[in-house]
């Protein structure tokens, strides 16, 4: 069931007995869990499993509301097989709400409830209602407000929690929302996951900083996969090395076989490293990446060791 | 089934003792190596059953097989893909094997087997299709007029018969020309330009383009064919150090997870003496 259906049926006052949330879109989906409970006079109740409320699914309520279950995560249920067809035909007195924060789209389980128009995706918003929901609550610049999408992947739930922090301090310190939110960046309030070091890494290291290199790569080293680094590390040398030896040709594009963006990319580090030191480090990134491959270099030290080979004679 | 005598030899006399129940059977992508698992099952006038090689089927592959009443052939394609505990649940095989069935391995190095699995198995290796062999795919399969002196080409390129029609699906006048135009120009063009050329090869699945290894095959071909003409002995040195170079990275591309794109590059590299 789309999202837009799920939000007419409520309108239209079309209680069903079933409803599978998925998404990681916790705050919205708790916002439909709440529209529905207030607009069918139910009583939300919390459970742990299916099992644990399956037979009073059938049962008659004392009380002047019906129950709804509100049931989170059940991988007990997803095995059960059995009870999944049982659930479809069960003549309940009651509302199941199953919360899944992940489900695997291939999974026959998956497909039953699809099939039987039971779930309902709970995605992250797009950015411009994301936007809205933020300066909504704080008076965020667009491009901070995008950044803190960005940071957050999307998450409502996650931005409601940052921009609480920049609401607090712009009103402790009595600073605007942009400063604040620049003050809790730089402070490390609020948390920018290591992946999204990976960029800057690169570029640190194409722009031939080593200190800031092996700073962020002692924070990124536990996330980020080393042939993942060392490929993306490969891609861009051997970009600037294309351009770097295309000089000023016309059609730079044409006659180096890179994207306008790639180009563009690389233009902004020409001349750090010479043509000898980018074809130096272009053999040494697949060096590290073959030994990996070949069991000659451990994979942990792999980075680590292009570095040390790149900046040997960096001051 | 063309060519692989020797080895159809072999399971003869193997046949006629005690055949092993457990092989590996060890042959480059195309050399038909399922065709000859295939031909291994009817010869053992046994059911050939073709299983997939994830856990759970390895796993369920090893339950039936104590379990069946007619000799059956299990064939578990690219083994060296297996996950650990697959290769782990075969062991069991191997040392308490089932009475009615064969496990037949697949695999194209070794180097990926446990070496607890190859010491108790029997491994087997596919031979290299000789000239003839391919000459008979190509009659068989293709009018082998129709390809004039280029069959000359397909036989020295091409190491299996999915390489030939390869090369055919390609058509063998145009990648023939794109691979001696190449050639020259890995040397001789500005090493901007060279760079551009593993753009131009299918370095991954969803990429067009020649397969990067016939291709090198192919230039090592195409060095080798100037070399029987070549009476210098600087260019003669040259050709034949070209040879060496293309012929290791060739063997470099067959590196499993291997970075092609990286690899092709450092060819053209060493190629301009870089």
């Amino acid at each position: 069931m789309e999202l837009a259906e799920l939000r007419t049926s409520i309108v239209n006052k079309d209680l069903k007995n079933y409803y599978m949330f998925v998404g990681e879109e916790v705050k919205i989906m708790d916002t439909y869990i709440q529209q529905i409970v207030s607009t069918f006079n139910l009583e939300p109740i919390r459970a742990e499993s299916l099992n644990a409320v399956y037979s009073k699914l059938t049962s008659n309520t004392f009380g002047n509301k019906m129950p709804c279950y509100i049931i989170s995560n059940d991988d007990e249920f997803i095995k059960a097989d059995k009870v999944w067809e049982r659930m479809f035909d069960l003549k309940m007195k009651c509302v199941v709400i199953m919360l899944y924060y992940k489900l695997d789209k291939r999974t026959t389980f998956y497909k039953l409830h699809n099939d039987n128009g039971l779930i309902t995706e709970f995605n992250v918003l797009p950015s411009e209602m994301l936007i809205k929901y933020i300066q909504k609550e704080v008076d965020l610049s667009q491009n901070y407000c995008e950044e803190l999408i960005g940071i957050c992947k999307g998450n409502l739930s996650k931005i409601l929690l940052e921009v609480d922090k920049i609401k607090c301090l712009a009103k402790a310190k009595d600073v605007t929302c942009n400063n604040a939110y620049i003050t809790l960046i730089q402070e490390g309030v609020i948390f920018v996951p290591a992946t999204d070091l990976l960029f800057p890494f690169i570029d640190a290291i194409t722009l031939c900083n080593p200190q800031l290199s092996y700073t962020i790569w002692n924070k990124i080293k536990k996330v980020e996969n080393s042939m993942a680094v060392l490929s993306l590390l490969y891609g861009n040398f051997r970009n600037i090395l294309s351009v770097q030896l295309a000089g000023n040709v016309n059609g730079i594009c044409e006659f180096t076989g890179l994207t306008p963006f790639q180009v563009k990319l690389a233009k902004e580090k020409l001349g750090i490293f010479s043509k000898e030191e980018l074809v130096s480090i272009i053999k040494t990134v697949r060096k590290a990446e073959k030994g990996i491959k070949t069991g000659l270099i451990e994979e942990p030290i792999a980075v680590k060791y292009v570095l040390t080979q790149i900046f040997k004679g960096a001051k | 089934m063309i060519g692989q005598e020797n080895l159809l030899q072999l399971i003869d006399t193997l046949k006629s003792n005690k055949f092993p129940r457990f092989i590996i059977l060890e042959g480059e992508k195309g050399s038909g190596r399922k065709t000859m698992a295939r031909e291994i099952a009817k010869r053992l006038n046994a059911r050939p059953v073709l299983s997939g090689i994830s856990t759970e089927e390895i796993r369920n592959v090893i339950n039936l097989s104590y379990k069946v009443s007619t000799p059956t052939v299990y064939i578990l394609p690219d083994a060296d893909k297996m996950h650990k505990a697959a290769k782990n649940a075969l062991l069991k095989v191997t040392e308490e094997p089932p009475e009615k069935s064969y496990f037949i391995l697949t695999t194209n190095n070794l180097m990926y087997m446990l070496s607890t699995l190859i010491s108790r198995g029997t491994v087997l290796k596919m031979d290299k299709y000789s000239r003839t062999n391919k000459l008979d795919y190509i009659k068989l399969n293709y009018s082998l007029e129709s390809f004039g002196s280029n069959v000359d080409f397909l036989c020295d390129v091409c190491d299996t018969f999915p390489e030939i029609d390869a090369v055919i699906d390609y058509n063998v006048e145009e990648f023939k020309a794109f691979c001696a135009t190449t050639a020259g120009f890995i040397v001789k063009a500005p090493l901007a330009n060279a760079l551009k050329i593993p753009k131009k090869l299918k370095l991954k699945e969803e990429d067009t383009g020649y397969d990067p290894t016939l291709f090198m095959k192919a230039v090592a071909y195409n060095f080798s064919q100037q070399l029987i003409t070549a009476e210098n002995r600087c260019v003669i040195d040259s050709l034949t150090e070209n040879i060496r170079i293309t012929l290791n990275y060739i063997n470099e591309l067959g590196i499993k997870g291997i970075h092609k794109l990286a690899t092709l590059d450092a060819w053209i590299l060493e190629m301009r003496g870089l």
